[in-house]
Protein backbone atom coordinates (compact mmCIF):
# COMPACT_ATOMS: atom_id res chain seq x y z
CA UNK A 1 0.00 0.00 0.00
CA UNK A 2 1.23 3.30 -0.98
CA UNK A 3 1.81 5.59 1.84
CA UNK A 4 0.19 8.70 2.46
CA UNK A 5 2.47 12.24 1.86
CA UNK A 6 2.34 13.40 5.33
CA UNK A 7 3.56 10.48 6.54
CA UNK A 8 6.69 10.56 3.79
CA UNK A 9 7.59 13.84 5.86
CA UNK A 10 7.07 12.03 9.08
CA UNK A 11 9.44 9.20 8.36
CA UNK A 12 11.81 11.86 6.24
CA UNK A 13 11.77 14.25 9.44
CA UNK A 14 12.44 11.36 11.96
CA UNK A 15 14.93 9.78 9.72
CA UNK A 16 16.73 13.41 10.35
CA UNK A 17 16.05 12.95 14.04
CA UNK A 18 17.75 9.92 14.54
CA UNK A 19 20.42 9.55 13.20
CA UNK A 20 21.94 12.95 14.56
CA UNK A 21 21.45 15.18 11.49
CA UNK A 22 19.18 17.28 12.93
CA UNK A 23 20.40 17.83 16.61
CA UNK A 24 18.06 18.76 19.67
CA UNK A 25 18.00 23.02 19.44
CA UNK A 26 17.91 22.74 15.13
CA UNK A 27 15.30 24.57 13.63
CA UNK A 28 13.88 22.51 10.67
CA UNK A 29 13.13 23.82 7.39
CA UNK A 30 9.80 26.33 7.10
CA UNK A 31 6.23 24.87 6.43
CA UNK A 32 6.99 26.49 2.46
CA UNK A 33 10.45 24.97 2.01
CA UNK A 34 9.00 21.54 3.00
CA UNK A 35 6.22 21.85 1.41
CA UNK A 36 8.17 22.85 -1.97
CA UNK A 37 10.32 20.20 -0.93
CA UNK A 38 7.58 17.68 -1.26
CA UNK A 39 5.94 18.65 -3.96
CA UNK A 40 2.26 19.05 -1.69
CA UNK A 41 0.19 21.81 -0.27
CA UNK A 42 1.03 23.78 2.92
CA UNK A 43 -1.84 21.67 4.91
CA UNK A 44 -0.43 18.34 4.20
CA UNK A 45 2.79 19.46 6.25
CA UNK A 46 1.08 20.93 8.88
CA UNK A 47 -0.57 17.26 9.31
CA UNK A 48 2.98 15.87 9.54
CA UNK A 49 4.31 18.47 11.65
CA UNK A 50 1.70 18.18 14.41
CA UNK A 51 2.27 14.56 14.67
CA UNK A 52 5.55 14.61 15.57
CA UNK A 53 4.44 17.51 18.21
CA UNK A 54 2.15 14.77 19.71
CA UNK A 55 5.09 12.48 19.73
CA UNK A 56 6.85 15.05 21.46
CA UNK A 57 9.87 15.21 18.44
CA UNK A 58 9.51 18.95 17.48
CA UNK A 59 8.38 22.51 18.92
CA UNK A 60 7.03 25.70 17.38
CA UNK A 61 8.52 28.61 19.03
CA UNK A 62 8.33 32.06 19.01
CA UNK A 63 11.05 33.93 16.46
CA UNK A 64 12.76 30.60 16.29
CA UNK A 65 10.60 28.67 13.60
CA UNK A 66 10.22 24.52 14.66
CA UNK A 67 13.18 23.57 16.51
CA UNK A 68 13.75 19.76 17.63
CA UNK A 69 12.71 19.04 21.28
CA UNK A 70 13.91 15.56 21.73
CA UNK A 71 15.36 12.81 19.63
CA UNK A 72 14.04 9.11 19.26
CA UNK A 73 16.84 7.91 21.96
CA UNK A 74 15.73 10.78 24.54
CA UNK A 75 12.48 9.05 24.40
CA UNK A 76 13.52 5.69 24.56
CA UNK A 77 16.55 6.10 27.07
CA UNK A 78 15.72 9.83 28.44
CA UNK A 79 19.99 10.33 27.93
CA UNK A 80 21.07 13.87 27.26
CA UNK A 81 23.01 14.31 24.55
CA UNK A 82 25.33 17.07 23.15
CA UNK A 83 23.39 20.51 22.67
CA UNK A 84 25.30 21.20 19.39
CA UNK A 85 23.15 23.75 18.48
CA UNK A 86 24.45 25.73 21.76
CA UNK A 87 27.86 24.79 20.64
CA UNK A 88 27.77 26.15 17.28
CA UNK A 89 27.40 29.76 18.10
CA UNK A 90 29.92 29.61 20.60
CA UNK A 91 33.28 28.98 18.21
CA UNK A 92 35.25 31.67 17.28
CA UNK A 93 35.16 32.55 13.93
CA UNK A 94 31.86 34.77 13.12
CA UNK A 95 29.34 33.17 10.76
CA UNK A 96 28.84 34.86 7.14
CA UNK A 97 25.74 37.55 7.32
CA UNK A 98 22.51 35.50 5.99
CA UNK A 99 22.71 37.35 2.98
CA UNK A 100 26.19 36.10 2.11
CA UNK A 101 24.96 32.49 2.93
CA UNK A 102 22.19 32.76 0.80
CA UNK A 103 24.20 33.69 -1.86
CA UNK A 104 26.32 30.88 -1.30
CA UNK A 105 23.79 28.28 -1.27
CA UNK A 106 21.97 29.82 -4.62
CA UNK A 107 25.70 30.03 -6.49
CA UNK A 108 25.66 25.79 -6.69
CA UNK A 109 21.97 26.35 -8.44
CA UNK A 110 22.11 25.82 -11.74
CA UNK A 111 18.63 26.54 -12.69
CA UNK A 112 19.90 30.57 -11.89
CA UNK A 113 21.23 33.27 -14.36
CA UNK A 114 24.47 34.18 -12.49
CA UNK A 115 25.56 37.32 -12.40
CA UNK A 116 27.06 36.93 -8.70
CA UNK A 117 29.90 34.78 -9.31
CA UNK A 118 33.08 35.34 -8.86
CA UNK A 119 34.02 32.78 -11.19
CA UNK A 120 34.83 32.03 -14.98
CA UNK A 121 32.18 30.52 -16.97
CA UNK A 122 33.08 26.61 -17.62
CA UNK A 123 33.47 27.46 -21.33
CA UNK A 124 36.52 29.27 -20.57
CA UNK A 125 38.47 26.54 -19.13
CA UNK A 126 40.96 25.04 -20.58
CA UNK A 127 39.97 21.00 -20.62
CA UNK A 128 41.95 20.05 -23.57
CA UNK A 129 44.96 21.60 -22.16
CA UNK A 130 44.13 20.69 -18.44
CA UNK A 131 43.76 16.91 -18.84
CA UNK A 132 47.35 16.88 -21.12
CA UNK A 133 49.37 18.18 -18.24
CA UNK A 134 47.25 16.07 -16.10
CA UNK A 135 48.45 13.38 -17.41
CA UNK A 136 52.35 14.50 -18.17
CA UNK A 137 52.03 15.17 -13.89
CA UNK A 138 50.71 11.53 -13.47
CA UNK A 139 53.67 10.57 -15.47
CA UNK A 140 56.10 11.52 -13.12
CA UNK A 141 54.50 10.75 -9.92
CA UNK A 142 56.32 9.64 -7.07
CA UNK A 143 55.08 8.80 -3.73
CA UNK A 144 53.18 11.48 -2.00
CA UNK A 145 54.74 12.58 0.97
CA UNK A 146 54.03 15.38 3.08
CA UNK A 147 55.62 18.83 1.24
CA UNK A 148 58.25 21.19 2.52
CA UNK A 149 56.06 23.65 4.70
CA UNK A 150 56.82 26.87 2.33
CA UNK A 151 55.13 24.11 -0.31
CA UNK A 152 56.35 22.41 -3.66
CA UNK A 153 60.09 23.46 -4.65
CA UNK A 154 59.11 22.92 -8.39
CA UNK A 155 55.93 25.47 -7.69
CA UNK A 156 57.51 27.82 -5.95
CA UNK A 157 60.46 28.05 -8.50
CA UNK A 158 57.59 28.48 -10.81
CA UNK A 159 55.76 31.16 -9.17
CA UNK A 160 59.15 33.35 -8.93
CA UNK A 161 59.57 32.80 -12.64
CA UNK A 162 56.00 33.71 -13.59
CA UNK A 163 56.62 37.08 -11.07
CA UNK A 164 59.64 38.41 -12.52
CA UNK A 165 58.02 38.75 -15.14
CA UNK A 166 55.30 40.85 -13.24
CA UNK A 167 58.31 43.09 -12.56
CA UNK A 168 58.76 41.36 -9.05
CA UNK A 169 61.46 39.94 -7.79
CA UNK A 170 61.21 36.70 -4.86
CA UNK A 171 63.18 34.12 -4.40
CA UNK A 172 61.00 30.50 -3.99
CA UNK A 173 62.45 30.88 -0.02
CA UNK A 174 59.98 34.24 -0.12
CA UNK A 175 57.15 32.82 -1.39
CA UNK A 176 54.78 30.27 0.44
CA UNK A 177 52.37 28.53 -1.30
CA UNK A 178 48.36 28.53 -0.10
CA UNK A 179 45.15 27.08 -0.95
CA UNK A 180 44.07 30.41 -2.35
CA UNK A 181 44.34 34.23 -1.27
CA UNK A 182 41.46 33.71 1.43
CA UNK A 183 43.53 31.26 2.98
CA UNK A 184 46.60 33.85 3.03
CA UNK A 185 44.31 36.53 4.35
CA UNK A 186 43.89 33.51 7.23
CA UNK A 187 47.17 33.19 7.96
CA UNK A 188 48.02 36.87 7.74
CA UNK A 189 45.16 38.06 10.11
CA UNK A 190 46.26 34.73 12.62
CA UNK A 191 49.75 35.33 12.73
CA UNK A 192 50.51 39.18 12.25
CA UNK A 193 48.05 41.70 13.28
CA UNK A 194 47.72 42.24 17.24
CA UNK A 195 43.92 41.96 18.35
CA UNK A 196 42.26 45.41 18.05
CA UNK A 197 44.28 46.28 14.99
CA UNK A 198 43.01 48.19 12.23
CA UNK A 199 42.38 47.28 8.82
CA UNK A 200 42.03 49.92 6.36
CA UNK A 201 40.80 48.78 3.51
CA UNK A 202 38.95 49.88 0.03
CA UNK A 203 35.58 50.67 0.11
CA UNK A 204 33.70 48.54 -1.33
CA UNK A 205 35.64 45.36 -0.97
CA UNK A 206 35.38 41.44 -1.01
CA UNK A 207 36.85 42.06 2.60
CA UNK A 208 33.31 43.74 3.98
CA UNK A 209 31.57 40.02 2.87
CA UNK A 210 34.20 37.75 5.17
CA UNK A 211 34.64 37.75 8.29
CA UNK A 212 37.80 36.62 8.42
CA UNK A 213 39.30 39.93 9.99
CA UNK A 214 36.35 40.67 12.51
CA UNK A 215 36.86 37.02 14.28
CA UNK A 216 40.24 37.95 15.14
CA UNK A 217 39.32 40.78 16.76
CA UNK A 218 40.18 43.70 14.22
CA UNK A 219 38.40 46.46 12.59
CA UNK A 220 37.66 47.17 9.07
CA UNK A 221 38.06 50.69 7.92
CA UNK A 222 37.28 52.09 4.31
CA UNK A 223 39.45 54.19 2.99
CA UNK A 224 37.45 56.66 0.54
CA UNK A 225 38.93 56.64 -3.17
CA UNK A 226 38.47 59.26 -5.89
CA UNK A 227 39.57 58.76 -9.65
CA UNK A 228 43.39 58.78 -9.15
CA UNK A 229 42.66 56.13 -6.97
CA UNK A 230 42.75 55.37 -2.52
CA UNK A 231 42.49 59.19 -1.04
CA UNK A 232 45.74 58.77 0.85
CA UNK A 233 45.41 61.95 3.13
CA UNK A 234 42.19 60.20 4.83
CA UNK A 235 43.89 57.15 6.05
CA UNK A 236 43.54 57.57 9.54
CA UNK A 237 46.31 56.95 11.63
CA UNK A 238 45.99 55.75 15.05
CA UNK A 239 48.98 56.53 17.33
CA UNK A 240 49.76 53.01 18.09
CA UNK A 241 52.62 51.85 15.49
CA UNK A 242 52.82 48.58 14.21
CA UNK A 243 48.81 48.07 15.19
CA UNK A 244 47.76 49.57 12.05
CA UNK A 245 47.68 47.36 8.94
CA UNK A 246 46.93 48.50 5.01
CA UNK A 247 45.29 46.31 2.44
CA UNK A 248 45.06 47.17 -1.18
CA UNK A 249 42.76 45.55 -3.52
CA UNK A 250 43.31 44.78 -6.84
CA UNK A 251 44.07 48.29 -8.17
CA UNK A 252 42.80 48.40 -11.57
CA UNK A 253 39.62 46.83 -10.59
CA UNK A 254 37.80 48.47 -8.75
CA UNK A 255 36.85 52.15 -9.77
CA UNK A 256 35.59 54.97 -8.09
CA UNK A 257 32.33 54.21 -7.38
CA UNK A 258 31.57 56.93 -4.88
CA UNK B 1 45.16 53.31 -8.99
CA UNK B 2 47.31 56.17 -11.39
CA UNK B 3 50.95 55.81 -10.85
CA UNK B 4 51.79 58.87 -8.81
CA UNK B 5 49.33 57.77 -6.57
CA UNK B 6 50.40 54.21 -6.48
CA UNK B 7 53.76 56.08 -5.47
CA UNK B 8 52.54 58.19 -2.81
CA UNK B 9 50.94 55.10 -1.55
CA UNK B 10 53.93 53.44 -0.71
CA UNK B 11 56.16 56.40 0.33
CA UNK B 12 54.01 56.89 2.70
CA UNK B 13 53.20 53.47 3.96
CA UNK B 14 56.64 53.51 4.00
CA UNK B 15 57.46 56.53 6.43
CA UNK B 16 54.27 55.23 8.59
CA UNK B 17 55.89 51.95 8.82
CA UNK B 18 51.72 50.62 7.64
CA UNK B 19 52.23 47.11 6.47
CA UNK B 20 50.73 46.57 3.02
CA UNK B 21 48.68 43.57 1.50
CA UNK B 22 48.31 43.76 -1.73
CA UNK B 23 45.81 41.13 -3.16
CA UNK B 24 46.67 41.16 -6.97
CA UNK B 25 44.64 38.19 -7.64
CA UNK B 26 42.82 39.53 -10.97
CA UNK B 27 46.35 40.82 -12.45
CA UNK B 28 46.21 38.57 -15.47
CA UNK B 29 42.71 39.53 -16.14
CA UNK B 30 43.54 42.75 -17.49
CA UNK B 31 41.35 43.49 -20.93
CA UNK B 32 42.36 47.48 -22.21
CA UNK B 33 45.67 47.68 -21.42
CA UNK B 34 48.28 45.71 -18.92
CA UNK B 35 48.02 47.22 -15.49
CA UNK B 36 51.19 49.15 -13.81
CA UNK B 37 53.58 47.60 -11.97
CA UNK B 38 52.38 45.97 -8.46
CA UNK B 39 53.28 48.23 -5.45
CA UNK B 40 55.38 44.94 -4.28
CA UNK B 41 57.67 46.05 -7.65
CA UNK B 42 58.62 49.10 -5.92
CA UNK B 43 58.69 47.43 -2.62
CA UNK B 44 62.56 47.72 -1.48
CA UNK B 45 61.67 47.38 2.81
CA UNK B 46 59.64 44.58 2.96
CA UNK B 47 56.61 46.42 3.68
CA UNK B 48 54.31 44.77 1.15
CA UNK B 49 52.59 41.42 1.32
CA UNK B 50 51.95 40.02 -2.05
CA UNK B 51 48.88 37.73 -2.74
CA UNK B 52 48.42 35.96 -5.98
CA UNK B 53 46.23 32.88 -6.99
CA UNK B 54 45.07 30.28 -10.40
CA UNK B 55 41.82 30.70 -8.85
CA UNK B 56 40.39 33.64 -10.71
CA UNK B 57 42.59 33.05 -13.85
CA UNK B 58 42.73 29.26 -14.55
CA UNK B 59 40.51 27.04 -11.76
CA UNK B 60 39.14 27.78 -8.30
CA UNK B 61 38.97 23.86 -7.78
CA UNK B 62 42.93 23.63 -7.87
CA UNK B 63 42.88 25.54 -4.52
CA UNK B 64 46.41 27.23 -5.40
CA UNK B 65 47.74 30.34 -4.51
CA UNK B 66 51.01 32.27 -3.20
CA UNK B 67 51.99 35.04 -0.29
CA UNK B 68 55.24 36.66 -0.86
CA UNK B 69 56.91 38.35 1.82
CA UNK B 70 60.32 38.82 3.72
CA UNK B 71 61.21 35.59 4.97
CA UNK B 72 61.07 36.14 8.24
CA UNK B 73 56.94 36.92 8.06
CA UNK B 74 57.43 34.10 5.32
CA UNK B 75 58.56 31.66 8.14
CA UNK B 76 56.10 32.69 10.33
CA UNK B 77 53.21 31.84 8.19
CA UNK B 78 54.71 28.60 6.60
CA UNK B 79 54.78 27.29 10.24
CA UNK B 80 51.31 28.32 10.88
CA UNK B 81 50.20 26.76 7.71
CA UNK B 82 52.02 23.46 8.62
CA UNK B 83 50.20 23.94 12.45
CA UNK B 84 46.60 23.99 10.20
CA UNK B 85 47.12 21.60 7.31
CA UNK B 86 50.52 20.78 6.86
CA UNK B 87 50.39 21.72 3.01
CA UNK B 88 48.96 22.05 -0.06
CA UNK B 89 47.85 18.96 -2.09
CA UNK B 90 51.23 17.95 -4.01
CA UNK B 91 48.93 16.91 -7.15
CA UNK B 92 47.27 20.59 -6.72
CA UNK B 93 50.83 22.15 -6.73
CA UNK B 94 52.58 19.39 -9.64
CA UNK B 95 49.40 20.41 -11.90
CA UNK B 96 50.26 24.58 -11.29
CA UNK B 97 53.78 24.04 -11.47
CA UNK B 98 53.02 22.44 -14.79
CA UNK B 99 50.48 25.33 -15.78
CA UNK B 100 53.49 28.54 -15.04
CA UNK B 101 56.53 26.85 -15.88
CA UNK B 102 55.08 26.33 -19.88
CA UNK B 103 53.97 28.48 -22.14
CA UNK B 104 50.18 27.15 -21.53
CA UNK B 105 49.31 29.19 -18.65
CA UNK B 106 50.03 32.63 -20.72
CA UNK B 107 48.39 31.17 -23.89
CA UNK B 108 44.95 30.88 -21.53
CA UNK B 109 45.04 34.10 -19.96
CA UNK B 110 45.44 35.72 -23.31
CA UNK B 111 42.57 33.66 -24.04
CA UNK B 112 40.40 34.13 -21.50
CA UNK B 113 40.92 38.28 -22.24
CA UNK B 114 39.72 38.08 -25.11
CA UNK B 115 36.91 36.28 -24.78
CA UNK B 116 36.24 38.49 -21.32
CA UNK B 117 36.79 41.93 -23.82
CA UNK B 118 33.51 40.24 -26.04
CA UNK B 119 31.67 39.29 -22.66
CA UNK B 120 32.05 42.96 -21.03
CA UNK B 121 30.94 44.58 -24.53
CA UNK B 122 27.46 42.03 -24.19
CA UNK B 123 26.82 43.54 -20.74
CA UNK B 124 27.53 47.02 -21.29
CA UNK B 125 25.35 47.52 -24.30
CA UNK B 126 22.91 45.65 -22.27
CA UNK B 127 23.37 47.82 -19.07
CA UNK B 128 23.41 50.74 -22.18
CA UNK B 129 19.71 49.88 -23.70
CA UNK B 130 18.04 48.56 -20.22
CA UNK B 131 19.44 50.53 -17.16
CA UNK B 132 20.83 53.53 -18.36
CA UNK B 133 17.99 55.45 -16.48
CA UNK B 134 17.88 54.13 -13.78
CA UNK B 135 21.46 53.55 -12.64
CA UNK B 136 25.58 54.59 -13.37
CA UNK B 137 28.52 52.55 -13.88
CA UNK B 138 31.69 52.58 -15.06
CA UNK B 139 33.72 50.68 -17.29
CA UNK B 140 35.78 47.90 -15.64
CA UNK B 141 39.41 48.07 -17.08
CA UNK B 142 39.67 44.37 -16.22
CA UNK B 143 38.14 41.38 -14.22
CA UNK B 144 34.68 40.49 -14.50
CA UNK B 145 33.00 42.63 -12.02
CA UNK B 146 30.72 46.00 -12.86
CA UNK B 147 29.84 48.20 -10.05
CA UNK B 148 26.63 49.63 -10.51
CA UNK B 149 25.04 52.35 -8.60
CA UNK B 150 21.04 52.47 -8.78
CA UNK B 151 19.78 55.65 -8.51
CA UNK B 152 17.41 56.02 -5.37
CA UNK B 153 14.77 55.33 -4.60
CA UNK B 154 14.92 51.71 -5.78
CA UNK B 155 15.81 50.18 -3.03
CA UNK B 156 18.61 47.13 -3.84
CA UNK B 157 17.96 44.88 -1.05
CA UNK B 158 14.19 44.34 -2.61
CA UNK B 159 16.00 44.03 -6.05
CA UNK B 160 18.47 41.29 -5.20
CA UNK B 161 14.96 39.40 -3.58
CA UNK B 162 12.83 40.05 -6.45
CA UNK B 163 15.98 38.90 -8.78
CA UNK B 164 16.70 35.86 -6.96
CA UNK B 165 12.72 35.15 -7.37
CA UNK B 166 12.97 35.45 -10.59
CA UNK B 167 16.22 32.87 -11.28
CA UNK B 168 18.88 35.47 -11.46
CA UNK B 169 21.45 35.75 -8.44
CA UNK B 170 23.23 39.43 -8.42
CA UNK B 171 25.46 40.38 -5.05
CA UNK B 172 23.98 43.36 -3.34
CA UNK B 173 26.64 45.85 -2.76
CA UNK B 174 25.43 46.19 1.12
CA UNK B 175 27.68 42.69 1.75
CA UNK B 176 30.76 44.71 0.52
CA UNK B 177 30.60 47.75 2.43
CA UNK B 178 28.63 49.18 5.27
CA UNK B 179 27.69 52.60 3.26
CA UNK B 180 26.70 50.88 -0.06
CA UNK B 181 23.56 49.74 -0.34
CA UNK B 182 22.90 51.67 -3.45
CA UNK B 183 25.12 49.07 -5.44
CA UNK B 184 24.85 45.95 -7.02
CA UNK B 185 27.63 43.96 -8.86
CA UNK B 186 27.33 42.22 -11.67
CA UNK B 187 29.77 39.33 -13.14
CA UNK B 188 29.86 39.54 -16.96
CA UNK B 189 32.55 36.12 -16.29
CA UNK B 190 30.24 33.26 -15.83
CA UNK B 191 26.65 33.44 -17.44
CA UNK B 192 26.50 32.69 -21.23
CA UNK B 193 26.27 36.16 -23.31
CA UNK B 194 21.93 35.16 -23.89
CA UNK B 195 21.92 34.75 -20.32
CA UNK B 196 23.91 38.02 -19.35
CA UNK B 197 21.56 40.36 -21.21
CA UNK B 198 18.48 38.50 -20.45
CA UNK B 199 19.23 38.89 -16.84
CA UNK B 200 20.08 42.47 -17.44
CA UNK B 201 16.72 43.60 -18.92
CA UNK B 202 14.64 41.23 -16.25
CA UNK B 203 16.86 43.45 -13.64
CA UNK B 204 15.23 46.77 -15.91
CA UNK B 205 11.75 45.23 -15.67
CA UNK B 206 12.10 44.78 -11.44
CA UNK B 207 13.12 48.15 -11.05
CA UNK B 208 10.76 49.93 -13.83
CA UNK B 209 7.81 47.84 -12.04
CA UNK B 210 8.94 48.95 -8.36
Amino acid sequence: MKKPKYQLIVDFIKEKISIGEWAIGSQIPSQRNLAKLFEVNRSTVITALEELMAEGLIEGRAGKGTVVTNNTWNLMGNQLSTNWNENVSLGIHKPSVSTVQEINEAESNNNLIQLGKGELSPDMFPLEEMKSIVQKVSNQLTSFGYEKPKGNIKLRQAISDYLKVRGINASPSSILVVSGALQALHLISIGLLKKGSTVFLEVPSYLYSLTVFQSMGMDLKGVPMDSKGLMIDSIYQTKEKGKNIFILFQPFIIQQVF
Amino acid sequence: MEEKRREELIEYCVREQLPVIEDDVYRDLWIDNPPPEPLKAMDFHGNVLYLGSLSKTLSPGLRIGWIVGTESVINRLADLKMQLDYGSSTLSQLVAAEWLSSDLYDLHVGNVREKLCIRRRTALDALDKYLGLYATWEIPKGGFFIWIRIKSPFKVKRLFEKALAKGILINPGSIYAEHSGQFIRISYGFASLDNIKKGIFELCEIIKNQ
